[in-house]
């Protein structure tokens, strides 16, 4: 099932707070299936909490999120990713002292028995096909990795969980930019095999010529919507956008 | 000291690291998944031994009798999260701490109410006969408990290492947040673990019945062994666990077969003192993982 303008996502005049402090006041947006937003703005913007919104995170107190059509505010994180909607959080949330193939495994905890057992090893495969580098650690704690290949390992665990949206909070960050390229062309091949994706990033430039469209947060708002490209040219020129970004 | 006294103190050693690794076990499930030292855990003992005693005096076999036990003791080990320390979730772990010891308290009332002040006993299972070796003596429920235990070993390891849900236990405490969003239930995963820790209790204490004999005060001291067991060895670790029952047990037969009078009381106490002093964590925990 999908929502008003073919989306997978619709946020409708959402408003959360962290306690008693607003952090997002009235945001509206929406994801196609097989579209890559990307989200910007000042540091303290409300982006991640966007993220958290949506994964069941951040408690929504007003306002609507749909996924596939369904009302999936107060539902606990737990139940979302059952959805099909998967969260890769700035901190990457590894399970340190277990191996790589134990937290690819993790990320099949949700699917159906039977449906783990037919396809764990097929799945394993795929991440491993779009991270050559987690076939070679398999075995290696989590924890020892480095930081590029933590992250991969992150987005890798969230694809065992066969998402139709992954929400990306910073993927690129602190990665050397030869490493941040790869990982962004492996998420516009994750694009172009349908998975919705809606990321932070931390440096437009860096997915500019592959996300759809973006959004620009200022104040926990979306103060515009625009083409990347579009997005970037303005930032350069005016304040919504950190000199980081 | 001639052979069959060595081996008299390396066969109770044995018997000893068992039990209190065996017991260790229960902390380190609870720890593994709510980094919550649980100090009730020897009322789970008390309450496995008891039980069995009393299913096995009213004429059902040991079997069964062992099963309804665990059963039970499982139950109780439930109804300690749920109504106990999930309400206390939110607290600081001094709180849910103290929270257990009252529900130690809580449990000896109520054991006594229903079995007095009596100890009570178990003939060693199947009427095992004592078995002479080389000048030593082995009780014929030693071989149980020390198979016991390793079966338990290796079960918990097959079971974190080997299935997804022994792996989601483990990454609740590797990462509770990064489990809620791999689809894990941290608050049902924290019940499974009381579940799990009270049922392995409550099987050392039909095991060690036979030996020890039990009563309704029992459980405290095997909690005091337990915990010694767990930290000494690194309670974030089974392997550590295992090394601290075993040489808990090995240095308190030790000591008894060799320091007169009651002193080798002191013993296990003295290793936990400089154990702690030394390696703060235990000797094989993952440093920084021990709180």
């Amino acid at each position: 099932m999908v929502g008003k303008n073919n989306s997978i996502l619709d946020m409708v005049d959402v408003h959360a707070r962290y306690e008693s402090v607003p952090v997002l006041r009235g945001v509206s947006l929406y994801i196609k299936q097989g579209e890559m937003v990307v989200l910007v703005g000042r540091h303290g913007s409300g982006k991640t909490a966007i993220l958290k919104a949506i994964c069941g995170l951040l408690p929504v107190v007003k306002g609507e999120v749909l996924f596939d059509g369904l009302s999936i505010q107060g539902l606990p994180p737990e139940k979302i990713v059952g959805l099909g909607i998967a969260y890769v959080d700035e901190m990457k949330l590894l399970f340190p002292a277990m191996s790589v193939i134990d937290n690819l495994i993790l990320g099949t905890y949700h699917r159906h028995r039977r449906e783990r057992r037919d396809h764990i090893e097929q799945d394993i495969e795929t991440v491993c096909q779009l991270f050559p580098v987690l076939a070679e650690r398999k075995k290696q704690y989590a924890g020892t990795l480095s930081g590029g290949e933590q992250q991969m390992l992150a987005i890798g665990r969230a694809l065992m969980s066969r998402p139709k949206l992954l929400l990306l909070d910073c993927p690129t960050l602190g990665l050397a930019p030869k490493l941040a390229k790869k990982v962004v062309q492996a998420l516009s091949e994750l694009r172009d095999h349908g998975i919705a994706i809606l990321l932070i990033a931390q440096k437009l430039q860096q997915v500019v010529d592959v996300a759809d469209r973006g959004y620009v947060m200022e104040r926990g708002e979306i103060i515009r919507e625009d083409s990347p490209q579009e997005l970037l040219y303005v930032g350069e020129h005016s304040r919504f956008v950190s000199p980081k970004t | 000291m001639d052979f069959p006294n060595a081996l008299q103190i390396f066969i109770s050693g044995a018997n000893l690291g068992a039990i209190y690794t065996a017991l260790g076990l229960g902390f380190f499930v609870i720890y593994s998944v709510t980094r919550l030292v649980n100090l009730a855990q020897g009322e789970f003992v008390m309450l496995g031994g008891m039980l069995t005693v009393s299913f096995y005096k009213m004429g059902i076999p040991l079997v069964p009798s062992i099963t309804l036990a665990v059963i039970i003791s499982g139950l109780a080990g439930a109804g300690l999260y749920r109504f106990i320390i999930y309400p206390a979730r939110g607290y600081s772990r001094l709180t849910q701490l103290l929270l257990t010891v009252g529900f130690v308290f809580a449990i000896q009332g109520v054991a006594l109410l229903i079995w007095g002040w009596d100890f009570r006993s178990l003939p060693a299972f199947f009427n095992t006969p004592c078995i002479q070796l080389w000048g030593a003596t082995i009780f014929g429920q030693t071989p149980w408990v020390i198979g016991a235990t390793l079966v338990m070993v290796i079960g918990l390891f097959f079971f974190f290492g080997r299935t997804i849900q022994g792996k989601a236990l483990r990454a609740c405490a590797n990462e509770p947040l990064g489990a809620r969003t791999m689809g894990v239930n941290i608050d049902r995963m924290a019940l499974y673990s009381f579940i799990m820790a009270a049922g392995l209790g409550a099987v050392v204490g039909a095991m060690i019945t036979p030996l020890t004999m039990t009563s309704y005060s029992m459980g405290w001291s095997l909690t005091i062994k337990g915990v010694l067991a767990a930290f000494v060895g690194g309670i974030n670790r089974a392997e550590g666990v295992i090394l601290g029952g075993v040489a808990l047990g090995m240095m308190e037969a030790a000591a008894a077969g060799m320091v007169p009078g009651g002193y080798h009381n002191v013993i296990a106490p003295g290793i936990l003192i400089v154990v702690l002093l030394l390696r703060p964590h235990g000797i094989l925990a993952i440093p920084g993982r021990v709180e």
